[in-house]
C-alpha cells in the first residue's frame, strides 16, 4: 500500500525536507542568472502559498482575497524604503525596518478585518467573497492614488540592505531570501505542531464541536488569519525587493485565484506542499509559457481539475503527509 | 441538598412553535437523569438551551447556583457543562488521540509554538480515557475511519476530557446496534458512578433507560410530563398512549 513502507512516515518527510533544502540550495551551481533571479520570486511566491495553507489548509477558512496582504506588504516595503511615508526618515527607511513594517501592518489590518468578519461569524463563501471584494477594492485604490505610483506602481526601489552592507548581488539575495522562507517554514511548522495547531485543525473539521469544548472562535480565528496575513506581507516585502518593482495588479483579483490555484495543486493541507507547488507551477509556466501562449492557462486548468479528481490532497500532499489515509 | 441544574420556567418560541415551554427541571449535583419523549417534542432544544447554542425566549437557567441564561457556548462550556450531539460530532481527520487532546488541552488559550509532544499530563488521562471508552487499539486511527458507535463513544470520551461538572448526551445510542447500545449503557452508568460528574441522556430506547436505572422525565410537547422511576414511567398510562403506544 506504501511504498515508502521500509520507513516511518516522519523519516519520509524529513528526507523529503532536507532534499529540497539541498535542490534549492545548489540551484545556483546552474549559473543562469535569469533562471537565478527568477527563482528568487518563484520562493517569495512559496512563501506566500505557505501563507495561504496555513490559514485554508490549516484553519480551512477559504479566503480569495489573499493578495491583499501580500500587496499591501510590497507596498509598505517601497514607500518605506523609498523614504516616501512623512515623517519616516533614516534609520525609519531601512530594509529590516520596513519588513518589521510590512508585517505589523499586514497582521494589524488582517486582524481589524479578522475581527468584524469572524466575530460577525462569517464563513465559508461569505468570507472567501468579502475577502475578494477587499482584494478587488484595494486594487482599485492603488490604480487610482497618484502618491503610490497609480496604474504603473512603484519602481527604482531601493536594494535589500542588511546594516549598511547592500546586497547588489543576485545570489547573495536568493541566499537571503531562501534563508528567510526556511525560517518561516520552521516557525510555521512549529505552529501547526504546537497546541494550537492541533485546535486549528480541530476548527477545520468541526467548528461547532470546538466552541463547545470552551474555545472562543472567533480569537482563534482572527489569530490565524493575522498570523497568515503577517507571512503574506513578508512575502509581499521581499517581492518588492527581489522584481524591483510594485504595480496593482499585485494586490487583486489575479493573483489571489493563482495562489489559491499554486495551493490548491501543491497541496493545501501541507505547509511544504503548498509551497513547492507554487514554485513549480511558477516554474512550469516560465518553461511552457513562451512555447504555449495562450494555451498555457488552458493547460493550468486542466492540470487543476486532474488533480482535483486524482489528487484530492495535492501532487505533493500524499507524500509529505505523515498521516494515515482517510 | 444542592442543584448542579435548575431551569426555571425555560421558554422557547420559534416563530409561532413553542419548542420548550414553561419547563422547570432540577438536577442534583452527581445525579443521573434520562429525557425520554416523542420525536420533535423539544429534547434537543432543551439541551440547545442549557449549552447556550438559543438564547431562551424566557426563563432561567441556573448552573452551580449561577444564572447562565442567554450566555455564549464558550463561557458555558468554561462553566463546566459539556455536551455530546444528537449526530456524532468528531474530528474526522485527526487521529482518535488528537481527538481526545482538543478538549484536554483546556486551558482555552493554546501554546502557539510548544511541541505538542510536550503537553504534560495529558498523556496518562488520554490513555485511561482510551481504555475506559476500549479504543485503544486505535489510538492512532483516524476518527473518521472509525464505525459509528466508536465514534459515539469517542464523543463522550472526548466530552469527559473536557471535566465537565454536568454532562449532556443527546441520543448516545441513536444508530447503534443492540450490543453496542449495552455496552454505551454501560459505560454511561460507570462514568456516573465513577466520576461524580452529574449526566442528563436523551434517550428513545427504553431497554436503555432500563439498564441505567436513573430518575426518568418524560417531555411532551415542550413540555415536562411525567417524572420518576423506570417502573413509574413504564406502568404509566398516559404515558404509554402518548409515548410508548405510539413507539411500537
Ligand atoms: N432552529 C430551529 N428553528 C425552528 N424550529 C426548530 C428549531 N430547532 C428545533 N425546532 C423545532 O422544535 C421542535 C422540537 O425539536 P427538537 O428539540 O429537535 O425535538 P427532539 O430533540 O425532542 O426530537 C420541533 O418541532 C422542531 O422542528
Ligand atoms: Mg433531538
Amino acid at each position: 500500500m506504501n511504498k515508502f513502507a521500509f520507513i516511518s512516515p516522519n523519516g519520509r518527510v524529513n528526507i523529503i525536507r532536507i532534499f529540497v533544502l539541498i535542490a534549492l540550495g545548489c540551484f545556483p551551481l546552474l549559473q543562469d542568472a535569469y533562471l537565478l533571479s527568477q527563482l528568487t520570486v518563484f520562493l517569495v511566491y512559496g512563501l506566500f502559498a505557505m501563507s495561504l495553507s496555513l490559514i485554508w489548509g490549516y484553519g480551512g477558512i477559504l479566503c480569495f482575497g489573499h493578495a491583499v496582504f501580500f500587496g499591501i506588504g510590497a507596498y509598505i516595503m517601497a514607500l518605506t524604503t523609498k523614504g516616501m511615508i512623512p515623517g519616516m526618515t533614516g534609520i525609519f527607511t531601512s530594509t529590516l525596518f520596513a519588513l518589521l513594517l510590512s508585517i505589523a501592518g499586514t497582521a494589524l489590518f488582517a486582524s481589524i478585518l479578522g475581527y468584524f468578519l469572524f466575530s460577525g461569524r462569517l464563513s465559508g463563501p461569505y468570507f472567501g467573497i468579502v475577502t475578494l471584494a477587499v482584494a478587488v477594492v484595494a486594487e482599485r485604490i492603488a490604480t487610482k492614488w497618484d502618491y503610490i505610483g497609480g496604474f504603473n506602481g512603484l519602481t527604482n526601489i531601493p536594494a535589500f540592505s542588511i546594516g549598511g552592507y547592500e546586497v547588489l548581488d543576485p545570489l547573495v539575495l536568493f541566499y537571503v531570501i531562501l534563508g528567510i522562507c526556511l525560517i518561516l517554514y520552521l516557525i510555521s511548522d512549529r505552529i501547526v505542531n504546537a497546541p494550537f495547531g492541533t485546535i486549528l485543525s480541530a476548527v477545520r473539521d468541526n467548528e461547532d464541536r470546538v466552541e463547545f469544548f470552551g474555545y472562543n472562535i472567533a480569537n482563534l480565528k482572527i489569530l490565524i488569519f493575522s498570523i497568515s496575513a503577517g507571512i503574506a506581507g513578508l512575502a509581499g516585502a521581499l517581492f518588492a525587493v527581489a522584481a524591483e518593482f510594485v504595480s496593482p495588479t499585485i494586490l487583486g483579483f489575479s493573483l489571489s485565484t493563482e495562489v489559491l490555484i499554486w495551493v490548491a495543486l501543491g497541496g493545501r493541507e501541507i505547509l511544504l506542499a503548498a509551497f513547492l507547488g507554487a514554485i513549480s507551477v511558477r516554474t512550469i509556466e516560465a518553461l511552457l509559457s513562451d512555447i504555449l501562449g495562450y494555451y498555457w492557462i488552458l493547460g493550468l486548468g486542466v492540470l487543476f481539475i486532474l488533480c482535483v479528481m486524482f489528487f484530492p490532497r495535492g501532487l505533493f500532499g500524499q507524500l509529505l503527509s505523515n498521516k494515515p489515509r482517510n | 441538598m444542592a442543584f448542579i441544574l435548575e431551569t426555571k420556567d425555560l421558554t422557547k418560541q420559534f416563530g409561532g412553535l413553542t419548542a420548550v415551554d414553561k419547563t422547570s427541571l432540577k438536577l442534583k449535583e452527581g445525579g443521573l437523569r434520562c429525557i425520554l419523549g416523542p420525536n420533535g417534542c423539544g429534547k434537543t432544544t432543551l439541551f440547545n438551551l442549557i449549552s447556550g447554542c438559543y438564547k431562551p425566549t424566557s426563563g432561567k437557567i441556573i448552573f452551580a447556583g449561577q444564572d447562565i441564561s442567554g450566555q455564549p457556548v464558550h463561557l458555558i462550556n468554561r462553566a463546566g457543562i459539556g455536551r455530546k450531539f444528537q449526530i456524532p460530532s468528531v474530528f474526522n481527520s485527526m487521529t482518535v488521540e488528537e481527538n481526545l487532546r482538543v478538549p484536554s488541552s483546556s486551558n482555552w488559550k493554546p501554546s502557539l509554538l510548544r511541541s505538542k509532544n510536550s503537553v504534560p499530563g495529558n498523556r496518562q488521562e488520554i490513555l485511561t480515557l482510551l481504555n475506559l471508552l476500549k479504543l485503544t487499539e486505535k489510538t492512532n486511527e483516524l476518527a473518521g475511519n472509525l464505525s459509528h458507535g466508536e465514534k459515539q463513544w469517542l464523543e463522550i470520551g472526548m466530552v469527559m476530557a473536557s471535566k465537565p461538572r454536568l454532562m449532556l448526551l443527546d441520543e448516545p445510542t441513536a444508530g447503534m446496534t443492540a450490543a453496542e447500545t449495552n455496552k454505551t449503557a454501560q459505560l454511561i452508568h460507570q462514568i456516573s458512578i465513577e466520576t461524580g460528574i452529574s449526566v442528563v441522556v436523551i434517550e428513545h430506547d427504553l431497554n436503555f433507560v432500563k439498564k441505567l436505572a436513573s430518575r426518568v422525565t418524560v417531555m411532551y410537547k415542550g413540555s415536562i410530563f411525567r417524572e420518576g422511576n423506570y417502573e413509574e414511567i413504564q406502568e404509566d398510562k398516559d404515558v404509554q398512549s402518548i409515548y410508548l403506544g405510539r413507539k411500537r
